[in-house]
């Protein structure tokens, strides 16, 4: 199963996104415009990329933003980028869960 | 209407319709139309039917009590007789005059076109390089004008006539008055125009060779600013103005105009007499250099298709040559919704902006290595239309000017006529036309060059061979091979330097060509970037471009910087009045390429994103940018939504 799949599977996920750190829209799933998100979490992940080195984290594996009603939750992994629209918000914490479960399976 | 019966005496004309002319044979001169009015008669096109040329025929106003007994012939004649003396093609020469009963007439070289004031009235303001043009040929005739001892004392937009060739002749000396003091016709005349009259004159003084060069002064501001110097609701408010207001700075107006234009307008408005130019020549010598300063710096409000730097003030900021240039303000809409603090893509002075994006950098740095080769007399910037090929030309000018003579003009602007030849030389001060026109500017060049020991560098920009506005480029190509007076920098399209092969023997030293490509898709990409972080501030949210959306946007622009421009800041329009800050493919399908959004989207018909995204056709032009820019394909099934 792809990583894409893996994610848009976790209860909470109502859609994501197979970008790359170009913003490069590659696959999508569920319920989002890929183009859109893969676009902005292409931003925000090579942005944050570079955060996550300067503040020692070393590689950045997952970011999380959330917001009054929706969150989004991004995997990093090598050049490409797995975006989930988590809707509730309050789902969010279960799907981290779930996504760092699946991260310790690919370690 | 048959011709008047003929009068020994001189009679006045009341209750006589002069404008009714037409078919009236006054010698040998055959009225056809009315071309002018004055308070002093009514100008008409005759044909002479002796000699079969146009000739103007200006038909006297007058009456016997105004007259009080003078012949009005004298009074004609006097005006003839003073522009005799002059005898200078930039003034309108007068062939004679006559009385024929009770008609009194004067024949004048007849001008085919139009006044300075027509072309105000039509236009508005001028070109700074159109006016500063009109200013210096003026000047030349005023100069001819005093050296032969006549004051014109009505000088004004009016008495400006510019010819088909862009010649710009003074006419209607009917004012005018000899040095010596003898006023001719002084029964019939007031002091000149109210709007251009100097301060001395308004006093009940004398007119002189300085008043002169104020009312010329007053006419530039006219037609730099489309406004006569001193306005108000009456004559008093004028007059006072004339007398205690200080010369207006036109920059107020135009802030992009070089400070020596402002010195320029200071100088010849001054109150004092003794504070102007001392003699029409100086004024001319002015003229010429704020000419070069344009010619060689860009007008303001000239195009650009570069952005602006981005740690620059977002409101105005000061260039080297010291004036405020106003930074274009971004559409309401684009300021509101995106937080644009200026214009993105949008024209700004091309001068002060020190970015430039590939491929104009590399470009840039092979012309100027091209120009530092003293072998190279001829070098020719290719690219097609809207490439920024002007904007690298105005920057080389601009820089070389720190250490040699720089002339540069943009061949394609509208001149009046002018040809390229004819301008050059107006710059250099030498004769405009004729054979002598090239080896006159050739030896100037060459003067210049021996000198400052460098070659003088002329720019000629949007040049297209064959073409009427550069006549006269082949022999000054040619002359600057064969003489190496000075190298010269061309811009034109593709194809440019085979066409001046056509014409130009250049004999084993062909001219570098530099091309100037459209900009790649990476190139596309940079240049949206760095326009975004040029024209918001760092803190706003950011605005992202998906990578499908720079594809399509490279696509459809094809590279060309003008194209570019227009689509991108239509897709930041679109954007912003769907309130979205990620711009897809669809804002660069659907973004307009001949309409400009920023100002009509309250009112155009913009379009709505569809249900499906990408549709059938569009889907195949993303795929094929895709297959191009080695991306995969756009996933099948994964359609967006609205």
């Amino acid at each position: 199963m792809s990583d894409l799949a893996l994610i848009s599977k976790i209860p909470g996920v109502s859609g994501a996104v197979l970008g790359d750190l170009d913003g490069t829209f590659l696959e999508a799933s569920g319920d989002v415009d890929g183009e859109v998100m893969a676009a902005e979490m292409g931003f925000v992940a090579s942005t944050l990329a570079g955060a996550g080195e300067a503040l020692g984290l070393g590689t950045l594996r997952r970011v999380s933003a959330a917001g009054p009603t929706r969150a989004n939750v991004l995997v990093l992994r090598a050049s490409k980028v797995i975006a989930g629209k988590v809707a509730p918000a309050r789902a969010l914490t279960a799907v981290e869960k779930a996504i760092d479960k699946i991260f310790q399976e690919w370690i | 209407m048959a011709p008047p019966p003929a009068s020994a005496d001189p009679q006045g004309t009341p209750g006589l319709d002069l404008s009714r002319l037409v078919g009236t044979k006054l010698g040998n001169y055959r009225l056809e139309r009315v071309i002018g009015r004055g308070r002093m008669g009514v100008v008409y096109l005759a044909k002479d039917e002796a000699l079969l040329r146009p000739t103007a025929i200006k038909v006297l106003a007058w009456d016997a009590e105004e007259a009080r007994g003078q012949d009005p012939v004298q009074w004609f004649l006097s005006e003839a007789r003073l522009v005799a003396r002059i005898n200078d093609p930039r003034v309108v020469q007068i062939y004679g005059a006559a009385r024929q009963g009770d008609w009194c007439y004067i024949a004048m070289e007849y001008v085919a076109g139009r006044s300075a004031e027509a072309l105000l009235a039509e236009s508005g303001a001028l070109r700074p390089e159109v006016a500063t043009d009109i200013l210096l040929q003026a000047a030349s005739a005023l100069l001819a004008a005093h050296r032969s001892g006549v004051v014109h004392r009505d000088v004004k937009p009016g008495n400006l006539l510019m010819g088909v060739e862009g010649i710009t002749k003074l006419s209607d000396f009917g004012m005018a008055l000899g040095v010596a003091g003898t006023l001719m016709g002084s029964a019939h005349v007031r002091a000149g125009t109210p709007y251009y009259t100097a301060p001395e004159v308004w006093r009940g003084g004398g007119a002189s060779p300085a008043s002169d060069i104020y009312s010329l002064g007053a006419t530039y501001f006219h037609l730099l600013t489309g406004r006569p110097p001193f306005d108000g609701p009456d004559l008093a408010t004028v007059e006072k103005a004339h007398l205690g207001a200080p010369p207006p700075d036109p920059r107020i107006h135009l802030p992009g105009l070089p400070p020596a234009c402002a010195a320029l307008l200071q100088r010849a408005m001054a109150k004092l007499p003794g504070e102007r130019h001392a003699t029409a020549q100086e004024l001319m010598w002015d003229a010429r250099r704020v000419l070069q300063d344009l010619s060689a710096g860009g007008a303001p409000g000239a195009a650009v298709d570069h952005p602006p730097e981005a740690a620059s003030a977002p409101s105005s900021r000061a260039t080297d040559a010291g004036p405020v240039i106003a930074v274009p303000l971004p559409p309401e809409v684009l300021a509101e919704r995106l937080h644009f603090e200026r214009r993105p893509f949008a024209a700004v002075d091309p001068i002060s902006p020190p970015y430039l994006a590939e491929p104009l950098t590399s470009a840039r740095r092979r012309v100027e290595a091209a120009l530092a080769d003293p072998a190279n007399a001829v070098v020719v910037l290719t690219a097609p239309p809207g490439s920024g090929a002007t904007t690298l030309l105005r920057r080389t000018a601009a820089e070389a000017r720190q250490d040699r003579l720089v002339l540069a003009l943009d061949v394609r602007s509208a001149h009046e006529g002018r040809t390229l030849l004819q301008r050059l030389a107006g710059l250099a001060g030498v004769a405009e036309s004729g054979p002598e026109a090239t080896e006159g500017l050739l030896v100037w060049l060459a003067e210049e060059r021996r000198q400052r020991r460098l070659p003088p560098l002329v720019v000629l920009d949007g040049v297209q061979v064959p073409h009427p506005s550069t006549t006269g480029l082949f022999p000054l190509v040619a002359g600057a091979l064969a003489t190496r007076a000075a190298t010269i920098l061309i811009g034109g399209g593709p194809g440019l330097v085979a066409a001046l092969a056509q014409g130009i023997e250049f004999r084993g030293r062909p001219p570098v060509e530099v091309p100037l490509p459209v900009l790649d898709h990476d190139q596309v990409a940079h240049y949206v970037r760095a326009w975004l972080q040029a024209s918001r501030p760092a803190a706003a949210p950011p605005i992202v471009f998906s990578p499908d959306a720079l594809l399509l946007v490279a696509q459809r622009s094809a590279g060309v910087l003008d194209r570019l421009n227009l689509l991108a800041e239509n897709m930041l329009v679109l954007a912003a009045v769907g309130r979205q800050r990620t711009l897809t493919s669809w804002h660069a399908w659907a973004a307009s390429d001949r309409e400009r959004w920023a100002e009509s989207w309250r009112t155009a018909a913009l379009p709505a994103r569809p249900i499906r995204w990408p549709t059938r056709e569009a889907a195949e032009v993303i795929a094929a940018c895709r297959r191009a820019a080695g991306l995969p394909p756009w996933p099948a099934g994964s359609g967006g939504t609205t």
